[in-house]
């Protein structure tokens, strides 16, 4: 498909992120954090926040830079910029949401190795103006939050009966524990990723028989 | 996309004096060297600007912690045998006697050329220009001593472990551990801090001797039982508090007498 006009191609590099070609859902990446920081609501939001940062940060660096790094030493160079971003969000979450933060520490410094990140530094913003960088970054950032944001709450309503801290269904409620537990992760992670492989599958069909019957008919 | 790479990436097969100018091995380095030049800078100025305010975090929780492990809740009101204390007051040990700590008098860091200094740890204060553990005493409303609150640190699996234990002068026991500060494994060592069936083990513990972690349920009362896969953790905890008892054993149950002192003025330490 060729690329339409400027903001056709715009929109279309900031919503593919989302849903089409989502990291986690589709592309199956970024699935330790996931999994490891899912199990509230308010924890996958500040590690969708914090990826974030870092995606769109690195992104438009490289993005500026590419014409400069050689080849030979870019994903040492991406690396470095990468590990840069990581390191100033992990003060910045120290130091003004310290009631969290030692529940995510560990996590926010593995957003190093988060393929997500040197997935579209390497893939994209290597080869693309900063601008479709960025754009492809929220995107993608966006798609990566939006599954944290699934899972999170998912994990919460049904792990412990609650959404953002605040009860939803009173004392009788018997939470289902395991679902905050590792093997929750795993659970919701696998429906999710079964449920989006079903809707792109009947995607797939649908195009294919509309395909037939537009041959059809012009037959 | 990606069509002038594909030319580019064949380029990597040939040797090392064919490659293309400007790939030279000095723009390698420049590059590199730049990117790391650029990131500490930057991490440097990150650090500043945040220093200030993490350093205020990890002092409200030793705060918290304080008053946490002397239990000020209405449990402990109820309880008749032990009394809540009302406020708590930072003291140093100067001789084996707890004396109260003012506070830093200036800015500058705690060294031997400024020994009035500040030292970065809410739960330290510098005494003769080296950061020592302060112990925050609680007293009740007549102002008598009820128990100390005890901050101790030592190595843990992963890196330092740092708590406050709250020690209780009519019972003579540990009454509550709060771990201010760890990086144990997560989901596994990391639960000394918040596990509650772990952290109650330290409610009612007797440190007359040592204290031993246990890895099934605990029979006497010295005993620690361990958080399963997370052994090592609960035993470095346990090693924590034996130490820090055994240095303030003179201060916690003075009515004993020294062991290996040779006087009869109490010593802080060996």
């Amino acid at each position: 498909m060729a690329s339409a006009t400027g903001t056709s191609r715009a929109r279309q590099e900031l919503l593919k992120g989302f849903w089409k070609e989502n990291p986690v859902f589709i592309a199956v990446l970024g699935l330790c954090p996931a999994m490891a920081v899912t199990n509230t609501l308010v924890n996958g939001l500040i590690m969708a926040g914090a990826t974030t940062f870092v995606l769109v940060g690195s992104s438009f660096l490289i993005s500026l830079l590419r014409n400069v790094i050689p080849k030979q030493v870019r994903i040492s160079v991406f690396i470095v910029v990468i590990a840069t971003f990581v390191t100033v969000v992990d003060y910045g979450l120290a130091a003004y949401v310290p009631d969290q933060y030692p529940e995510l520490a560990a996590f926010i410094q593995l957003i190093v190795v988060n393929c997500i990140i040197l997935g579209r530094a390497e893939a994209f913003a290597s080869k693309n103006s900063v601008g479709y960088s960025v754009l492809d970054a929220l995107g993608m950032s966006g798609g990566f939050g939006l599954a944290l944001c699934m899972i999170g709450a998912i994990r919460e309503i049904l792990g412990s009966g609650t959404l953002l801290g605040a009860s939803l269904f009173g004392d009788g409620f018997e939470p289902w524990v395991i679902m905050v537990m590792p093997p929750g992760g795993f659970l919701t992670l696998g429906v999710l990723l079964t449920t989006f492989a079903w809707v792109k599958e009947r995607g797939i069909k649908r195009q294919r028989a509309q395909a037939l019957t537009a041959r059809k008919g012009a037959a | 996309m990606s069509e002038e790479e594909e030319t580019g990436e064949d380029k990597t097969h040939l040797p090392m004096a064919a490659s293309p100018p400007g790939a030279s091995s000095l723009r390698l380095v420049g590059s590199l060297a730049g990117a790391g030049l650029l990131s500490g800078l930057i991490l440097v100025g990150a650090y500043v600007a945040t220093k200030d305010q993490i350093d205020a975090n990890d002092a409200a929780r030793v705060m918290r912690a304080v008053q946490t492990v002397l239990r000020t809740d209405a449990e402990v009101a109820v309880d008749s045998t032990r009394t809540p204390p009302v406020s708590y007051e930072p003291r140093i040990l100067v001789n084996g006697e707890l004396v109260p700590f003012a506070g830093a008098q200036s800015q500058t860091e705690c060294s031997v050329a400024a020994p009035e200094g500040r030292c970065r740890r809410a739960s330290e204060g510098c005494r003769q220009g080296v950061c020592v553990n302060l112990i925050f005493v609680g007293l009740d409303e007549a102002g008598s001593i009820v128990g100390y609150a005890i901050p101790a640190r030592g190595p843990g699996f992963m890196d330092t472990i740092e708590l406050i234990y709250g020690f209780d002068l009519q019972l003579r026991r540990i009454v509550g551990v709060a771990v201010t500060k760890q990086v144990e494994t997560p989901g596994l060592g990391d639960r000394i801090s918040k596990d509650r069936n772990f952290l109650a083990n330290f409610d009612d513990l007797d440190v007359s001797g040592e204290i031993v972690g246990v890895k099934r349920d605990t029979e006497a009362d010295n005993e620690v039982e361990c958080i399963t896969g997370a052994t090592i953790s609960s035993n470095y905890v346990v090693d924590i508090l034996n130490g820090s008892v055994r240095e303030l054993r003179p201060v916690l149950f003075p009515d004993e007498p020294a062991a290996n002192a040779g006087g009869s003025a109490p010593d802080s330490g060996r």
